[in-house]
């Protein structure tokens, strides 16, 4: 085909309008790749934030929910291992663990830290982010000890080995306390987890607050955060037998969903004028270049070529550019977003003030490179089309005496 | 029949408020076979009236006929037709290609009209021989002098084998010598092919190449004469 032929010559021989619309079609995408993907990371970081923090339901005694103090002791499951029997036969949970939370006061000769104190199953899988920010000791040997972020230690100057007090009220009021030595120092991504954040086994936080076998919250991780509802559901009649109520991820953290569903509005707006931009900086070149030629057109519509042929000439070299930039786009957006992807974009006051940790995630995925792509090569064919018909309108006589 | 057959053709310009009236009343007709000269000072509308003939303009007023058929009432792609098939254009500018080596541009026409692969190679080259690049086939028009450039612009208005070949002051970016030996070719191919020549000129020197001259003044034909050469 000597039009598709014409159409490489076009952009061959002029390299440089060729390269600034390949360039700016290249341009856009890697800004498009760059943007999709922060959106999918920061999704992707919320979520799994949030189920870390809460799990997809979680179980308490009745009235729990309308206490108005989330750490005094008054409702309390008392034969929490019969719930965790119950719940792990389901088919969809992966994970059931008892978490045992109280308010309690930190002291280390003579200063102190009013903090929030968890007490976890030593080999369990929640609070991942602190089990894996470790940075010294190890978290909860055999379940022995207490496990601070590096932040509390550093206000408390305490190191490992040193003994922290925890200093409790019963439910009575009966004031009591424990040592336990510092057998582990983490550091996650958010400071606001670390500050709000100390680690005992369950059993020492039993015995510290004399609950004789019972725990706070039973809580449960499942195969799809999307079977939460039906979980519930199904142990309805188990949960009014033994004065329990549940809640689901989505009752937790209503709020903080709907945030997430306007981060994904502004995300898709950004995303757009990106979009916007692109093509108008990409149509005006092709427009550009189309108007340079507009004597070439009319000699080939003078010999014989129908208004059609001149179209689909034009066509051919957008798209071909538009595809070309696409891929050069790609080619250079895959290995910066895997580079950002290590990395992270640090982010500062604003992520880290919506429990996002300190840094942008970023997750590159192969959709949004499909999209990328796509889009980049669409504007360029947009781009081509317009200036196709700009120039189809045209006539003869006009393109000829065209300068 | 004529050839061509142009009744009363006219042709104004809109110019903002004041309206210009390149052609007032052109009637003329052209037999096959003609050689025929347009001349006339510049700006007294011999390119407006090559285009109407060249079914590249339509005339405001009046008809233009090609073959009997009145161009203003085919559509554009039969228009364009006409133009692949029928009349080849040569331009004072010759207008090629510039990112097609000499034989594209020639051939280009040709692809244009679908004609097989092997076909065109021996047009093209047959037309190339004509006009005498031979050794230009691959260069691109930029590398070629402007006398050689206008032969390929004949070249292409010749390879479809049109009725009419049409050539605006094909000599006006010429020196003289390469302007004589460009008419020279388009004579030969008169007499040998018994293509239909019009061409327009403002150069006394070169209308002796006609048979027949049709001076314009203002829009008008002035006189029409025929030369020793009209047989
Ligand atoms: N597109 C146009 N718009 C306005 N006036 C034009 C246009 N083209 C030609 N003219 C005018 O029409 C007249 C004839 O022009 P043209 O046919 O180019 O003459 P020639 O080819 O003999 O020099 C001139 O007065 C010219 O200024
Ligand atoms: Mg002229």
């Amino acid at each position: 085909m000597i039009f598709v032929k014409m159409a490489f010559l076009n952009i061959v021989k002029h390299p440089k309008r060729s390269l600034l619309i390949t360039a700016v079609v290249a341009f856009a995408v890697v800004v498009m790749v760059l943007v999709g993907g922060l959106l999918d990371g920061l999704r992707g970081r919320f979520f799994n934030s949030m189920f870390q923090e809460s799990g997809h339901v979680q179980v308490h005694a009745e009235g729990y929910r309308d206490r108005f103090d989330p750490l005094s002791l008054d409702d309390v499951i008392d034969r929490p291992d019969a719930a965790l029997a119950e719940f792990r036969k389901d088919p969809a949970a992966v994970n059931v663990e008892k978490i045992l939370v109280f308010g309690t006061r930190a002291i280390f000769k003579n200063r102190r830290l009013d903090i929030a104190g968890y007490g976890v199953d030593p080999a369990g899988t929640f609070f991942e982010s602190a089990r894996h920010g470790i940075v010294m000791g190890s978290f909860l040997p055999e379940g022995k000890g207490i496990a601070l972020s590096e932040r509390s230690a550093s206000l408390l100057q305490c190191g490992l080995g040193d003994n922290v007090s925890l200093l409790v009220a019963w439910s009575d009021g009966t004031p009591y306390y424990l040592d336990f030595p510092m057998t582990g120092i983490f550091k996650t991504d958010s400071s606001d987890f670390d500050d709000s954040h100390v680690f005992i086994s369950h059993a020492r936080a039993d015995e510290l607050l004399a609950l004789g076998g019972g725990t706070i919250e039973i809580r449960a991780a499942l195969r799809d955060p999307n079977l939460a509802e039906s979980f519930v559901a199904r142990h309805k009649a188990f949960f009014r037998a033994n004065g329990l109520e549940a809640e689901t991820w989505r009752e937790i953290f209503g709020t903080l969903v709907t945030l997430l569903q306007f981060f994904d509005v502004f995300m898709i707006f950004l995303n757009f004028i990106v979009l916007v931009v692109a093509a108008t900086v990409i149509t005006n070149t092709i427009l550009m270049s189309v108007f340079e030629r507009v004597r070439d057109f009319g000699t080939l519509r003078a010999v014989g070529l129908k208004r059609r042929h001149v179209f689909g000439m034009i066509m051919a070299e957008g798209a071909l550019e538009g595809v070309l930039g696409s891929l050069f786009g790609t080619a250079l957006a895959v290995p910066l977003g895997l580079l950002v992807q290590s990395t992270g974009i640090n982010g500062g006051q604003f992520v880290e003030s919506i429990h996002l940790g300190s840094s942008y995630p970023y997750v590159l995925s192969a959709r949004v490179l499909l999209l990328s792509f796509f889009f980049g090569a669409l504007i360029a064919a947009a781009g081509s089309l317009y200036a196709a018909a700009v120039n189809s309108r045209k006539r003869l006589v006009e393109m000829l005496r065209y300068n | 029949m004529p050839l061509i057959a142009l009744d009363n053709v006219q042709k104004d310009y809109a110019l903002g408020k004041t309206v210009i009236h390149a052609i007032r009343g052109v009637t003329l007709e052209v037999k096959e076979g003609d050689f025929l000269s347009i001349v006339g000072p510049s700006g007294c509308g011999k390119t407006t009236l090559l285009n109407m003939i060249g079914c590249i303009d339509q005339p405001t007023d009046g008809r233009v006929m090609f073959e009997g058929k009145d161009l203003k009432r085919l559509s554009d792609n039969a228009q364009a037709e006409i133009r692949l098939t029928k009349i080849g254009f040569i331009f004072q500018s010759f207008n090629l290609i510039p990112v097609l080596n000499i034989f594209e541009n020639i051939e280009l026409p040709l692809v244009v009209a679908r004609v097989p692969r092997a076909k065109r190679r021996e047009r093209v080259a047959y037309l190339v021989r004509t006009v005498g690049l031979e050794e230009f086939s691959d260069h691109k028009p930029d590398e070629l002098s402007g006398g050689q450039r206008q032969r390929v612009a004949i070249a292409r208005a010749l390879v479809n084998s049109p009725d009419l070949v049409i050539a605006d002051e094909p000599t006006a970016n010429l020196d003289s010598a390469t302007g004589d030996a460009v008419l020279s070719v388009m004579e030969r191919l008169n007499r040998e092919e018994k293509v239909t020549f019009i061409f327009s000129t403002h150069n006394p020197e070169v209308m002796r190449f006609a048979h027949r001259i049709v001076t314009l003044r203002d829009g008008a034909i002035a006189s029409i004469e025929n030369t020793e050469r009209a047989s």
